[in-house]
């Protein structure tokens, strides 16, 4: 067993040697946002999507695209606009005349990274079609199903204001994004730093760091990641303090709470905490991987009540009070 | 509203030329007023209410005469007892005149009773002429009776309670202090770092678990003593964020290092699914166990 432990963290040592080199190459690019750049790797590495938010000017875009230059995968950034259909996302068939056939034309999601844009802009139908294709891996054209590229990460945006003419998603289809990240404005420093760079007008050049291939090595490394039972304890505790907080003596949250976590969040808690371990070089999963990921992937699958809505108490007051209260191993 | 008073005042200026409606041409002159009260709107059937009717006017007792007060038309009421007086009051060196009638009434029977307007006639010594003043009707409501009871218990209740509490309140305070001295005198405070100390050293005597295993309750141990030494809030229980606290009080670098470092070196054991070999457990066993004393003379 040591040895195997042994094995493993010299394994993920170097297997995840290549995180400094790319946080460090997209650094160049972007300017402070660490928590968005490291959620972004452990999405990839976890194979989860992450639903971002937060308000326009944050560099969403730019990270996404600096993203999928270090690791030399195609991007997509998708508009979605009221009068988008599923057909423009993922694709149609068109009659050709001198062949008298149907051919399949692939839509944007045909890519590895997506930024789908303002998510809530578009109406259920546009949202649905890429929910699925987030969920499945792969679009059925026609009569033809293909399967998506690998790897397939899906970032999707929303904004907090202008809340007017727009298609919130619903709790089941928000539960597919393995995270909820909420983009913040950048500090002094950073928007010191940011306003100079732009002023300069210097776009940093950015270098392929990695291949789609390694990712995907790497995904099978973050699977080894050793993650011992007293933290899969932890990790339901935490998931089943937000069902029934009674049960863990949290009186006061039992009104608070309408509907708790999904299994899904104990499985995605798990892989991320395993991802954020990785990028840690670490080959074992501590509980403040746990204590670390877990907002991120809980603050979307807790819904709560009309009281706690009426007392502004948040899904996300709600999910910090269970992490800061429940017994860390 | 048992205990509230209606203050009607009915100030008939006959002056100003209003009464109720009435035009009073020829008593332009007269300054006459007339005010009515009840000292209770709600009394029980076995009770009476003070009903006070008060004719005022500025002058001499004789610039009015006034004829003597109807009773009052009542309904469901009835008249137990009537008195009045007249005095003269000088106000800012003016003389002025009161005419007082109480009547003492007491309802019939439940519900509400009623007293009609009443009628004040009054002559003008100046013109000889005659006039009169009517009051508002007024409502009064008739509870059932109230059984006077024989309370005396309550007054020898009440000084039972007192001497009672006057024992205690003495009694205690004095017991207490023999307590507290007799503890001071058997029993010195004990340290919070020696029971942490005792509760490590019965972990590490629990041969029944493996190292691993007590290694888990030596370093929940640790932590506890951290949280009730250093009164650490709740959300910053978990050991980085105990260490990322200690480090934002500003607290001592080398002890924070210290106990970092102990962390450290137990997580990879903890968490990591290694084995722990007994010198490993006591070397971390006893940093742990010099850390707490340090903590404790840092006090």
């Amino acid at each position: 067993m040591d040895q195997d432990i042994q094995a493993i963290n010299a394994k993920i040592e170097k297997e995840s040697a290549f995180v400094d080199k790319l946080t460090g190459e997209i650094g160049k690019a972007i300017i402070g946002q660490k928590y968005m750049v490291e959620r972004m790797l452990i999405g990839l590495l976890a194979n989860g999507h992450i639903l971002l938010e937060g308000v326009p000017g944050l560099a969403k875009t730019t990270l996404v695209t600096t993203l999928s230059k270090t690791i030399n995968t195609k991007f997509r950034r998708i508009q979605f606009t009221p009068d988008l259909l599923p057909a423009d996302l993922i694709g149609t068939l068109i009659y050709n005349q001198h062949e008298g056939t149907f051919q399949t034309k692939k839509g944007p999601i045909f890519s590895n990274l997506i930024l789908a844009d303002e998510i809530n802009r578009s109406p259920a139908k546009v949202q649905s079609a890429l929910l699925e294709a987030m969920q499945e891996r792969q679009v059925t054209i026609g009569e033809e199903t293909f399967k998506l590229d690998d790897p397939f990460l899906v970032l999707a945006t929303q904004n907090p204001i202008e809340q007017e003419g727009t298609y919130p998603l619903p709790e089941a289809q928000v539960d597919r994004f393995m995270m909820k990240v909420i983009v913040d404005y950048p500090d002094k420093d950073d928007e010191l730093k940011i306003m100079q760079q732009m002023s300069a007008d210097s776009s940093a050049d950015v270098n392929v760091v990695i291949e789609p291939s390694d990712i995907v090595n790497a995904r099978s490394v973050v699977k080894e990641v050793y993650i011992d039972e007293k933290i899969d304890k932890y990790i339901v505790d935490i998931v089943f303090a937000t069902r029934n907080p009674e049960e863990y003596k949290f009186d006061d949250l039992k009104e608070l709470i309408q509907y708790g976590a999904s299994p899904r969040a104990s499985i995605y808690l798990r892989l991320a905490a395993k991802a954020h371990a990785f990028l840690r070089h670490r080959g074992y999963v501590t509980p403040e991987d746990v204590r670390s990921i877990g907002l991120d992937v809980l603050r979307h699958r807790v819904i709560v009540t009309y009281e706690a809505e009426a007392e502004e108490v948040s899904a996300e007051d709600v999910v910090r009070k269970i992490l800061n209260r429940i017994e860390v191993p | 509203m048992n205990k509230a008073v209606i203050f009607l005042t009915i100030s008939l200026f006959v002056a100003a030329g209003q009464v109720f409606g009435y035009q009073a041409d020829s008593l332009r002159t007269h300054n006459i007023s007339i005010s009515t009260s009840i000292s209770n709107t709600e009394i029980p059937s076995n009770q009476t209410v003070d009903l006070t009717v008060i004719v005022s006017w500025e002058g001499p007792p004789d610039r009015y005469e006034v004829e003597r007060l109807e009773n009052p038309e009542l309904i469901n009421l009835e008249i137990m007892g009537s008195q009045s007086l007249s005095r003269s009051e000088i106000r800012e060196e003016r003389i002025f005149t009161i005419r007082e009638f109480k009547l003492s009434i007491s309802p019939v029977e439940r519900g509400m009773g009623y007293i009609e307007g009443m009628t004040v006639r009054f002559k003008d010594s100046a013109t000889e002429k005659r006039d009169f003043l009517t009051t508002q009707r007024l409502s009064i409501k008739g509870l059932p009776p109230v059984i006077p009871g024989d309370y005396s218990w309550v007054w020898k209740a009440v000084i039972v309670i007192i001497v009672i509490g006057f024992g205690t309140g003495i009694a205690i305070p004095f017991l207490k202090r023999r307590k507290s001295i007799k503890e001071e005198e058997t029993e010195p405070e004990i340290p919070v770092e020696e029971t942490y100390i005792v509760e490590l050293n019965a972990i590490k005597g629990k041969n029944s678990l493996s190292y691993r295993q007590r290694l888990d309750d030596v370093v929940t141990v640790f932590r506890n003593y951290l949280v009730e030494k250093y009164k650490i809030p709740e959300g910053n229980r978990s050991e980085k964020a105990l260490i990322d606290y200690l480090n934002n009080e500003a607290f001592d670098e080398m002890l924070t290092a210290k106990i970092k470092g102990i962390f450290d070196q137990a997580e990879q054991f903890r968490f990591s699914g290694t084995e722990i070999n007994v010198d490993r457990f006591e070397l971390i066993f006893g940093s742990i166990g010099a850390c707490i004393e340090t903590c404790g003379k840092n006090v």
